[in-house]
C-alpha cells in the first residue's frame, strides 16, 4: 500500500491502540494528531512541512470558540445541573412515585417517567443516571424489585436525555452536520417518547407476567387527601413544565433560536432553584419527602435541603467541570480531524467505501453497525466528533429514493445516529452509564445484575432505530410540520 | 523530588485560582442570552451603547473564557474522559507510568506545539487591531484570541505537574493522597 494510504489508517490504528491506555481521550486525540503530523513531515517533507499546523488556531477558534452554537452546550449542562442540585427532580421522582405505587412496576414506571420528563428539560446523562439510582434504586431494592429490572430501567430511562430535546448531543451533531438545530431538535422529539413508551410497555408487560420481579407497594406514603395530592402534582410538575414550556416553546413561537433557549432554560432553572431553595421554605412548603417521609414508606434518609448559594457555587462549578470535559474533546479533536484530512483520509475512506460497492442502504447498515460497535467500547462525544466528520462526506451521497425525501435525508440520519449512540450508553462492557450507576448503586447491586438488566433495554433501543429506520415519518413528520 | 512535587503544587494552586473565578463566565454567559432575547423581543432600548451584535458577539467570548480556563483544571480533578477498560487492571506503578509517559508524549507536545501557533495567531490579531467580522460587534479581537494561547499555557503547566506527580507515583514518593487526583478512577 502506499503511504497516503497507510497513514491515515495508521492514525486510527494508533488512536485505538492509545484510547485504551487510559490516558484522557482529549489528549490522546490531539497528542496521536500531533505525532502523525510530525511524521508525515518526515516522510515526505516536499510535500507536508511544519507550517501545515498555522491553520490549526483558526480551526479552534474559528470552529469552537467563535461559535455561537456551541454556546448552547454550556448553558445545557448548566441547566440539567441546575434542575438536579435544587431538588426539582427529585419532588418530581416523589410524585410520581406515590401516584403509581399500585400499578404493576409502578415504581420502575415512574423511573422512566421521570427520565422522559428529565430528558424533555435538558438531561445530563450522568446527572440523571445518577440522581435517579441515589433515589430510587433503594427504594426499589427495599420493596423487593428484581435487581435486573431496578437497574435495567434506571439506567435506559437516565440515558434518554441524550435524545430527547433539548440535547447536547443534537446541538454538537448539527454544528458537525451544518444543519439546523431547531429542525434536529423537533425529529428526535417523537423518536424519543417511542423509546420511551417502549420502556414503558416492557416494564408493564413482564410485571404483570411475573409479578415478583415488581411489587406493588402496599405502604401509604405521600399525601393523604386529595388537595394535598393536588398540591403534590402541582408542586412537582408545573416546575419541569415551566421549563420545558420556555426551552421548547421559545424556539418553536420563535422568541429565541435554539442555542439561546438554552440561555432562557439556564435561567429558568436558577429561577425554579431560588423558588424551590429559598421562596418556598419561607412560604412553610418544604421538600416533599420532608413532609411526607421517605418514598416507599421506607426508612431512606431525608436529606434537608442545602442553602441556595452553596448549592449555585457547586453547579457553577460542577457545570465548568463537565463542560470542560466535553470541549477538551473537541479540541482534540480539532487536531486529530485535521491531520487525519491533511494526510488524505477522507480520500481513504470514500475509497474503501466505493471498494465495498454497497448501494446508500447497505452503507447505512454498515455506517449503523460500526457505531453500534465503538458504542460497546466508547462514548457517543468520541464517536460523533470522529466518526462524523470522517462519514460525512459519504452521508451526502446516500440516497434513499421514495424512501426518505433528499432534503430531509441527513435529518432521518442523524436522528438513527442518536438512537444508536445513545444505546453506546447501555452496552456492555464499557456504558458509561452503567458505570454511573454503578459508582452510586447500593453495596447489593453487582455489576453482573446491571449487564443482564440492561439487555432486554438494548433489544428495545434496536427496535426502536429498526422502527424509525422503517417509517422516516416518526422523526421526520414534526419538523416537517411545524418548522420550514 | 521534594522540591520537584513542591513546583507541582505551586502549578496546581496557580491552574486552580484562575479557574474558580472564570467557572463564573457560565453566569456571565446566560445574562447575556437572557439580556439579548428581553430586549430584542420586547423592544426595549439596550443601553450602554450596546447593539445586538455586541452582546450576540459578547456570548461566545464568555463562552470561550470558560472553557479555555477550565480545560486544565478539568485536567487536575480528573474530569476528562479516559477508557479505563484496561488500566483498571494493571498494577499501580504501571499506572504511573502509563500517566507519565502520556504526558511527555501527547498532552506537553500538543500543548506546547498549539501554543506555539495560537501565539502568533493572536499576536497577528493584536498588530492588526482586529475588529470582529460584523464590523458593527466587538472590538479588540485579541483578548479572546488570547485565550487559546493561555489555555495551552495551562495545559502545559498542568502537563508538568502530572509529569512530576507520576513520576513521583512511579519511584514510591508520591503521597498516596494525590494518587486519586493523578491518575483519576479510584485509586
Amino acid at each position: 500500500m502506499e503511504l497516503e494510504t497507510l497513514l491515515p489508517l495508521g492514525m486510527f490504528a494508533a488512536l485505538a491502540l492509545f484510547l485504551f491506555s487510559g490516558y484522557p481521550v482529549a489528549f490522546v486525540l490531539g497528542g496521536v494528531g500531533l505525532a502523525f503530523g510530525f511524521l508525515a513531515i518526515l516522510l515526505d517533507p516536499d510535500w507536508y512541512n511544519i507550517t501545515m499546523f498555522s491553520a490549526i488556531p483558526g480551526r479552534i477558534f474559528g470552529g469552537i470558540a467563535e461559535n455561537l452554537i456551541l454556546t448552547a452546550i454550556p448553558m445545557f449542562i448548566f441547566m440539567g445541573t441546575m434542575l438536579e442540585r435544587s431538588g426539582v427532580a427529585k419532588d418530581l421522582l416523589y410524585c410520581l412515585e406515590v401516584l403509581l405505587r399500585r400499578v404493576p412496576g409502578g415504581l420502575a414506571i415512574s423511573v422512566v417517567l421521570m427520565g422522559t420528563i428529565m430528558a424533555a428539560t435538558t438531561g445530563i446523562i450522568g446527572a440523571s443516571v445518577v440522581m435517579m439510582t441515589l433515589l430510587a434504586l433503594p427504594t426499589m431494592m427495599k420493596m423487593g424489585y428484581d435487581n435486573r429490572l431496578a437497574t435495567g430501567s434506571i439506567a435506559a430511562s437516565g440515558t434518554l436525555g441524550i435524545l430527547i430535546p433539548p440535547s447536547i448531543m443534537l446541538v454538537i451533531m448539527a454544528d458537525l452536520l451544518g444543519r439546523s438545530v431547531g429542525n434536529l431538535f423537533f425529529a428526535a422529539f417523537f423518536p424519543g417518547l417511542l423509546l420511551a413508551a417502549l420502556y414503558v410497555v416492557y416494564v408493564c408487560g413482564i410485571s404483570a407476567i411475573f409479578p415478583k420481579m415488581a411489587p406493588s407497594s402496599d405502604a401509604d406514603f405521600g399525601p393523604q387527601n386529595t388537595s394535598a395530592r393536588i398540591g403534590m402534582v402541582l408542586q412537582s410538575f408545573l416546575p419541569p413544565v415551566f421549563l420545558i414550556f420556555l426551552v421548547l416553546g421559545s424556539i418553536l413561537f420563535g422568541w429565541a433560536t435554539p442555542t439561546e433557549a438554552a440561555g432562557v432554560g439556564a435561567a429558568g432553572s436558577v429561577l425554579l432553584g431560588f423558588i424551590n431553595l429559598v421562596v418556598l421554605p419561607k412560604l412553610g412548603i418544604n421538600s416533599l419527602d420532608e413532609r411526607y417521609g421517605a418514598i416507599g414508606g421506607t426508612d431512606t434518609v431525608v436529606v434537608p435541603r442545602d442553602p441556595f448559594f452553596t448549592v449555585l457555587k457547586d453547579v457553577v462549578v460542577r457545570a465548568a467541570l463537565t463542560n470542560a470535559m466535553i470541549f477538551g474533546l473537541f479540541i482534540g479533536a480539532t487536531m486529530f480531524s485535521f491531520v487525519f484530512r491533511n494526510l488524505g483520509g477522507d480520500d481513504v475512506v470514500i475509497g474503501m467505501v466505493e471498494h465495498l460497492g454497497l448501494g446508500s442502504w447497505g452503507l447505512l447498515f454498515l455506517i449503523m453497525g460500526v457505531v453500534f460497535v465503538l458504542g460497546f467500547f466508547f462514548d457517543w462525544l468520541e464517536i460523533t466528533l470522529i466518526v462524523l466528520p470522517v462519514f460525512a462526506p459519504i452521508i451526502d451521497r446516500l440516497d434513499f429514493g421514495a424512501h426518505v425525501d433528499q432534503f430531509e435525508m441527513v435529518y432521518w440520519f442523524a436522528i438513527l445516529l442518536a438512537v444508536n449512540l445513545q444505546t453506546s450508553f447501555l452496552t456492555p462492557p464499557f456504558g458509561f452509564a452503567l458505570f454511573y450507576m454503578k459508582a452510586v448503586a447500593p453495596p447489593g447491586v453487582k455489576i453482573e445484575h446491571i449487564y443482564l438488566g440492561i439487555i432486554p433495554f438494548v433489544i428495545l433501543q434496536l427496535i426502536g432505530l429498526g422502527l424509525v429506520m422503517a417509517f422516516p415519518d416518526i422523526a421526520l413528520w414534526l419538523p416537517r410540520t411545524f418548522l420550514t | 523530588m521534594t522540591a520537584l512535587l513542591r513546583v507541582s503544587s505551586a502549578i496546581d494552586t496557580i491552574i486552580d485560582r484562575i479557574a474558580m473565578v472564570f467557572v463564573w463566565a457560565s453566569m456571565l454567559l446566560m445574562f447575556a442570552v437572557i439580556y439579548d432575547v428581553v430586549t430584542r423581543y420586547f423592544g426595549l432600548p439596550r443601553g450602554f451603547g450596546l447593539n445586538a451584535t455586541t452582546i450576540q458577539e459578547s456570548e461566545y467570548w464568555f463562552h470561550t473564557f470558560l472553557f479555555a480556563f477550565t480545560l486544565a483544571w478539568a485536567y487536575r480533578r480528573q474530569s476528562h474522559v479516559r477508557i479505563d477498560l484496561f488500566r483498571d487492571r494493571v498494577p499501580l506503578r504501571m499506572k504511573y507510568m502509563i500517566e507519565f509517559i502520556g504526558c511527555l508524549l501527547f498532552l506537553i507536545p500538543y500543548s506546547a506545539v498549539v501554543l506555539y501557533f495560537t501565539y502568533d495567531y493572536t499576536m497577528h490579531s493584536f498588530m492588526q487591531d482586529e475588529v470582529s467580522k460584523s464590523g458593527v460587534g466587538m472590538t479588540n479581537i485579541w483578548i479572546v484570541k488570547a485565550a487559546i494561547p493561555a489555555m495551552c499555557l495551562l495545559l502545559l503547566m498542568a502537563g508538568i505537574s502530572n509529569l512530576i506527580k507520576s513520576l513521583a507515583g512511579f519511584l514510591g514518593k508520591l503521597p498516596p493522597a494525590l494518587a486519586t487526583e493523578t491518575l483519576g478512577g479510584d485509586n
